[in-house]
C-alpha cells in the first residue's frame, strides 16, 4: 500500500531541543519548519541546525519533510540549496499558487541534484494550497509533477484569503477540503489537512480529524505529539469494520473458486470498490 | 575562509550551545563554558577544531557556551557562526 501520512508533524527549524527527539513520538512523518515558525533573524542558523539533523540523526524509518521559504523571498533559493543537499524525503512547498510555482521549483531541485550527484528525481515534493487562487488551481497543481506525493491545505492564510475566519464547524473550509481532495485523488496522490491551533481542545481536534477522514484525506499536519494519538486512533480501522472487510475479502475469494460472476455477502452484492476498501481497511488494521 | 567580523549563534537554551567566533591575528583559541566539561570537554573542543580546521580558519577566539547540545546541534551553531562571520556580521 502506498505510504501512510496520517500525521506530518511540525517541528520548528530553529529549536535543538524539539529536532534531537522527536521521532521518539512516532509520527509518521517529521516535517521540519524554515519558513513561518523560524524568525527572520535565524532563517540561517534552521537551515544549519535542519541539515546537521537530516545528515546525523537516524529517524528510524520516518518520512522527514522540510518546509521551505517561497521562492519570492530572499531564503527560498538559499533553503533549496541546503536542503537538496541533506536530503530530506520531501521538500515541502508553501503557499503554492500554480503549476508554475511546483515547476519552478522542481527544476532548481533538479539542477541541484546533478551539481550534487544526487538520483535525478529522488527528492519529492508536496504543495501547501494557502489562498483561493491555490484552491481554484488545485487540480493543475496536484498533476503539476511526478515528484508531488501529496498537497495540503493551509487553513489560517486561506480563510483569511477568503474574508472569514475558522469556525469548530469548519464550514468555511469544506469546499476549499473538498477541491484539494477531489484533486489530490484525480492525481493519484496524498491530500494532507491543516493544522487544528487549539492544542488544549482535543475533543474539537479529535472531531476535525473524524471530519477529515470521513471527507477522505489521508492526514492531517500536527502541531503537538499530543495530537498524534488521536490521529491515529481516529484513522484506525475498528474491531467490526476489520472482521467485516475479511468476511468481504473471503466472500470473493468463496465465489472465484466457484467461478461466480456475482457475489454477495449477507444479501448485499459485494463489487470491486467494497472488496478494495476492504483491502485498505486489513492493510491498515494490520500496520496499526 | 576569511573572517570579518565578530558572529555569534546559539543560544543559552538546554540542549543548545552558544558560540562566539571573533577574528584576531593569534593562533586559534577555544574557550568552552560546559556542566559536561569534564566528561566531554575534549571531544566538544575536537568537534569544533575539526570544523574550524577544514574550513580554513587558523586566526580566531572561540567562546563556547554549551548546554549540553548534542554534536549535530554543535557543528550547525559552528557553522552558523562561521557563516555569519564571513557575511558581514548578522546577529551581532
Amino acid at each position: 500500500m502506498s505510504k501512510l501520512r496520517r500525521t506530518m508533524l511540525y517541528v520548528p527549524g530553529s529549536k535543538p531541543s524539539m529536532i534531537k527527539d522527536i521521532y521518539i513520538y512516532k509520527p509518521d512523518s517529521i516535517m521540519f519548519d524554515l519558513e513561518d515558525s523560524v524568525s527572520l533573524k535565524e532563517k540561517d542558523s534552521a537551515r544549519f541546525l535542519v541539515s546537521e539533523a537530516l545528515q546525523n540523526i537516524d529517524y528510524r524509518g520516518i518520512e522527514t519533510v522540510v518546509r521551505i521559504n517561497g521562492l519570492d523571498t530572499e531564503f527560498g533559493i538559499e533553503d533549496l540549496r541546503m536542503m537538496v543537499k541533506a536530503k530530506p524525503d520531501v521538500i515541502r512547498l508553501p503557499k503554492t499558487e500554480t503549476a508554475k510555482d511546483v515547476k519552478e521549483v522542481e527544476e532548481i531541485i533538479e539542477n541541484l541534484e546533478k551539481e550534487y550527484g544526487i538520483e535525478v528525481g529522488k527528492t519529492k515534493m508536496m504543495a501547501a494550497i494557502e489562498s483561493a487562487t491555490g484552491v481554484m488551481n488545485a487540480l493543475e497543481i496536484a498533476k503539476s509533477s511526478d515528484r508531488l506525493i501529496g498537497i495540503a491545505i493551509g487553513a489560517e492564510d486561506y480563510v483569511t484569503n477568503i474574508k472569514t475566519k475558522r469556525t469548530p464547524e469548519g464550514t468555511e473550509l469544506l469546499f476549499a477540503r473538498c477541491q484539494l481532495l477531489n484533486a489530490a485523488r484525480s492525481a493519484g496522490i496524498a491530500a494532507l489537512d491543516t493544522v487544528y491551533s487549539d492544542v488544549e481542545n482535543m475533543e474539537g481536534f479529535r472531531k476535525e480529524v473524524e471530519h477529515i477522514k470521513t471527507l477522505g484525506f489521508d492526514g492531517k499536519s500536527i502541531i503537538n505529539p499530543r495530537q498524534i494519538e488521536i490521529v491515529h486512533d481516529v484513522f484506525t480501522p475498528t474491531v467490526e469494520e476489520y472482521e467485516d472487510a475479511l468476511q468481504v475479502i473471503a466472500a470473493i475469494k468463496r465465489a472465484e473458486q466457484l467461478g461466480s460472476g456475482v457475489i454477495s455477502l449477507n444479501g448485499k452484492m459485494i463489487d470491486k470498490p467494497i472488496v478494495e476498501r476492504a483491502r485498505r481497511v486489513i492493510e491498515l488494521s494490520k500496520i496499526n | 575562509m576569511e573572517l570579518l567580523n565578530r558572529a555569534i549563534s546559539g543560544t543559552m537554551e538546554s540542549s543548545d550551545i552558544m558560540v562566539e567566533i571573533i577574528p584576531w591575528d593569534k593562533d586559534l583559541e577555544i574557550n568552552l563554558k560546559s556542566d559536561v566539561k569534564e566528561q566531554f570537554g575534549k571531544q566538544i573542543t575536537a568537534l569544533v577544531k575539526n570544523i574550524i580546521d577544514e574550513n580554513g580558519v587558523k586566526n580566531a577566539c572561540i567562546n563556547l557556551n554549551d548546554k549540553g547540545a548534542l554534536d549535530f546541534v554543535i557543528k550547525a551553531r559552528v557553522k552558523t557562526a562561521l557563516y555569519r562571520s564571513t557575511k558581514g556580521g548578522k546577529n551581532e
